[in-house]
């Protein structure tokens, strides 16, 4: 069973080593993880990046998809989720797209306050903190009708 | 592969706990089975858990919920959670969450059990 359509043949929509993959994600979560999981397998395989890099790559993209198709994407007729990835020399470069409302999780999710102890620590935003946190820099934008958020993650070295 | 075959919860009873051995995958498509798998320990009165994650190949934050949640729940009940064999990936997260502060995390089953 096909989950998800590669743009370009082989995935690839540019040259060389940097030759970067666009896999669009089904608004359904067990589908979506699937395929995310299945699509960095092979980038890291691909750009050859260590354990720790595509296991972490694997996370952030999950919190962000999850809460794509969870929260942005249901209310929306024609859903749309894309990610991108590539490589921009010792960057690791990943980008999600979804046409759902409006939505910068930098700014507009809750923040753990992760000094508070067991019994005081709420339950939600740890998922954008980790994106935060494990990655060089997040970036979100609003273009047209799309939530655009662009991930930079070094490379081991 | 994230889906729910891919994770499963072995458990053991050792000493005055129970030992739970997620294997695999958790992430927001399966995190019910691990949520279960506490519940059906915490109805049955059962105190103290012991979570061996030496099987544990990914965590995303809603495992990481799960993890909060039953300490919280144990605590409540008068009993008390135990994490240890971390991955140097799940470590980092439990680092950056702050979770290895505020649960009780040890290097092996044995050393966590000896906090019962």
């Amino acid at each position: 069973m096909m989950y998800y359509r590669r743009m370009g043949g082989a995935g690839s929509d540019q040259q060389g080593s940097n030759r970067g993959m666009h896999v669009s994600l089904q608004p359904e979560l067990n589908t979506a993880l699937t395929a995310l999981a299945d699509a960095v397998e092979e980038f890291a395989a691909r750009e050859s990046l260590g354990g720790a890099l595509s296991i972490n790559l694997n996370l952030v993209l999950d919190e962000l998809v999850t809460n794509s198709v969870s929260y942005a994407l249901t209310e929306v007729e024609k859903p749309m989720l894309e990610l991108r990835l590539r490589r921009d020399g010792d960057l690791v470069v990943a980008e999600v797209e979804d046409n759902g409302a409006a939505f910068d999780p930098f700014k507009d999710a809750p923040k753990p306050d992760t000094k508070k102890g067991l019994d005081e620590r709420p339950i939600g935003g740890l998922g954008v903190f980790l994106v935060m946190q494990l990655t060089e820099t997040a970036h979100y934008e609003r273009a047209g009708d799309v939530n655009r958020i662009i991930l930079h993650m070094k490379m081991e070295t | 592969m994230a889906n729910q075959s891919n994770l499963t919860v072995p458990s053991v009873e050792q000493d005055n706990a129970v030992v739970l051995c997620p294997t695999g995958r958790v992430d927001g498509t399966n995190v019910t089975i691990l949520q279960g798998a506490v519940r059906e320990r915490l109805e049955a009165g059962q105190a103290n858990i012991v979570f061996d994650l030496a099987d544990l190949n990914y965590i995303s934050s809603a495992g990481l919920r799960v993890f909060l949640m039953a300490a919280r729940d144990l605590q409540g009940q008068g009993g008390r959670a135990a994490f240890c064999n971390l991955s140097e990936q799940i470590r980092q997260v439990f680092e950056i969450t702050g979770f290895d502060k505020i649960l009780s995390v040890h290097g092996n089953r044995d050393d966590a059990l000896s906090t019962f």
